[in-house]
């Protein structure tokens, strides 16, 4: 199929979604509505599992703009060249064979006294129970200078899909010996190891391609996941080509100076580099502040029991727009807390009160192709509130021989094809 | 119906209320945590081993020799180390009904 077809298909279905659902048959039996708003990994997962759970008695619709979706996950080896996008992306067509309704469009505003959403291409859906699942977007001009036109020049890659492409073809362009800037946020965001990974498989791509150049690490932070295994590892595969310069020397970044493609710190120093990749502070995707479920934050205040929100009943917020913490914003997570939400969401509208919820995460980064490292934990209710289980999880050994590790790799690859198979396949 | 029934439950079980007591996470819901790596239904797609068709003892007995260290392990002894063996034995008894 080509790219204009499967266009004009989406819109064609949200067109005729739109008239079904403004207009509900009469007659019908009117069932239970559930709708998601996110194809991603938290959205996705609870759309699937909801229809699952709910079966005949219960409607599920989601709502995501794009007719394939991108990981975060794995764009990393898309950037080191070790994966191509098309491997990272994921249709909706399974899902429609599930009996979810699949709008492609961005929902835009949510009616909590109507129980509507509605989108950009016009379609109104009714829901009983909302699951929110927007991911994030980018606070602009949280790092000075730093707006939508400034991302052209210098991608935060931060959202997988074209951002993606951009950054790769900066790198690509790159002489020999030129300086590869990665400037990841103060926390909270998305994926916390992410920023790291990054730069052990760009610094994988330039080993080969370009050995002279050099990965400089501005931190707005002084230290980081995984990051004793991170040094280490960098050390072995990659000399003194990745350098990593925390908050405490220099400051966090605070200013973009387009002019000399250059970060600027809170000490006024200037780094330049010939690739500026600036990962900024982020908020709940826009659809939650549209809907009223985020606080001054810009995430979403959650009941950690259900993922409802706080702020408005019989709407639930979960993956990286929920605080979840002490669950890190994880692909892992946001599935993790699709299907404790989609049961909970069935449950209730069926009358029943949720049972007590379990939760997990596991998290690879591969330093090379075949050289993994991770960091897992299991969550459970305990005493009013959500905890991670003592003793549980934790990060892979700092000794393990080199055999692990490429256990641990081999494994990653097999995460993200079960995850995906779990999600979309 | 549904809908008075649903009110009912909000009016009985308001969110947030998270000293009430309610159940205790069944079979399913701490299975729904193995598919992320171990595929749907625990059918693996790749390079993780596959759980599917696997008895319920058989799940048992690995989760609580992972979880002892009995069984050397990447992750899954960092994982098996999350639940008790009451949680283990009702996970494994889930798994099992899906062969």
């Amino acid at each position: 199929m080509t790219k204009i077809t499967r266009r004009q298909f989406a819109v064609a279905s949200s067109a005729s979604a739109a008239a079904t659902f403004a207009a509900p048959a009469v007659g019908q039996a009117a069932k239970a509505r559930i709708v998601v708003v996110g194809g991603g990994f938290g959205g996705a997962t609870a759309a699937k599992y909801a229809k699952q759970f709910g079966g005949d008695q219960i409607d599920v619709t989601l709502i995501e703009p794009n007719v394939t979706f991108y990981t975060c996950p794995f764009s990393n080896l898309v950037l080191g060249g070790l994966r191509n996008m098309a491997s990272i992306g994921h249709g909706f067509d399974t899902m429609r064979k599930r009996d979810v309704t699949v709008i492609h469009g961005l929902a835009t505003a949510v009616d909590t006294r109507k129980k509507t959403v509605k989108t950009n291409e016009g379609a109104t859906v009714l829901y009983d129970r909302l699951i929110l699942s927007p991911g994030i977007d980018v606070r602009w001009e949280a790092v000075q200078g730093y707006d939508a036109a400034a991302a052209e020049q210098m991608p935060h890659a931060w959202k997988a899909g074209r951002q993606t492409l951009l950054l790769k073809k900066q790198l690509e362009a790159m002489d020999d010996g030129g300086v590869v800037v990665i400037a990841p946020p103060l926390n909270p965001f998305r994926c916390p190891p992410g920023p790291y990974e990054r730069a052990s498989t760009i610094a994988h791509y330039l080993t080969r391609a370009k050995p002279k150049s050099k990965i400089l690490i501005v931190d707005s932070k002084d230290k980081f996941s995984k990051m004793p295994l991170f040094m280490d590892a960098w050390k072995k595969f990659y000399g003194s080509m990745i350098e990593w310069i925390p908050q405490r020397t220099d400051g966090p970044v605070t200013e973009v100076d387009l002019a000399n493609n250059a970060v600027v710190t809170d000490f006024g120093t200037k780094h330049k580099g010939a690739v500026v990749n600036l990962i900024p502070p982020q908020q709940a995707g826009k659809i939650a502040a549209a809907a009223g479920v985020t606080n001054r934050s810009g995430w979403a205040p959650v009941n950690h029991r259900t993922f409802e929100s706080t702020l408005k009943p019989g709407i639930h917020v979960i993956g990286d727009a929920a605080i979840s913490s002490p669950m890190p914003k994880s692909g892992f997570s946001a599935s993790s807390q699709g299907k404790i939400v989609a049961a909970a969401a069935v449950d209730t509208l069926n009358g029943k009160d949720p049972a007590d919820p379990s939760f997990a995460n596991t998290c690879y980064s591969l330093v090379t192709p075949s050289y993994g490292i991770s960091v897992a934990k299991i969550y459970a209710w305990r005493g009013g509130k959500l905890v991670g289980v003592e003793g549980s999880g934790g990060v892979s050994p700092r000794n393990a021989p080199d055999s692990v590790r490429a256990d641990e790799a081999r494994y990653a690859y097999g995460w993200y094809a079960s995850i995906s198979a779990d999600i979309w396949g | 119906m549904r809908r008075i029934a649903a009110a009912v439950a909000i009016l009985m079980f308001p969110p947030g209320a998270g000293t009430v007591a309610h159940a205790e996470p069944s079979g399913r819901t701490l299975a729904l945590s193995c598919f992320s790596c171990h595929g749907p239904a625990g059918k693996s797609p790749d390079s993780i081993p596959g759980i599917h068709g696997r008895s319920e003892d058989f799940i048992a007995r690995e989760m609580l020799a992972f979880r002892s260290g009995e069984r050397r392990a990447t992750v899954m002894g960092r994982i098996a180390k999350g639940y008790t063996e009451q949680e283990i034995r009702a996970l494994a008894n889930y798994l099992a009904t899906l062969n």
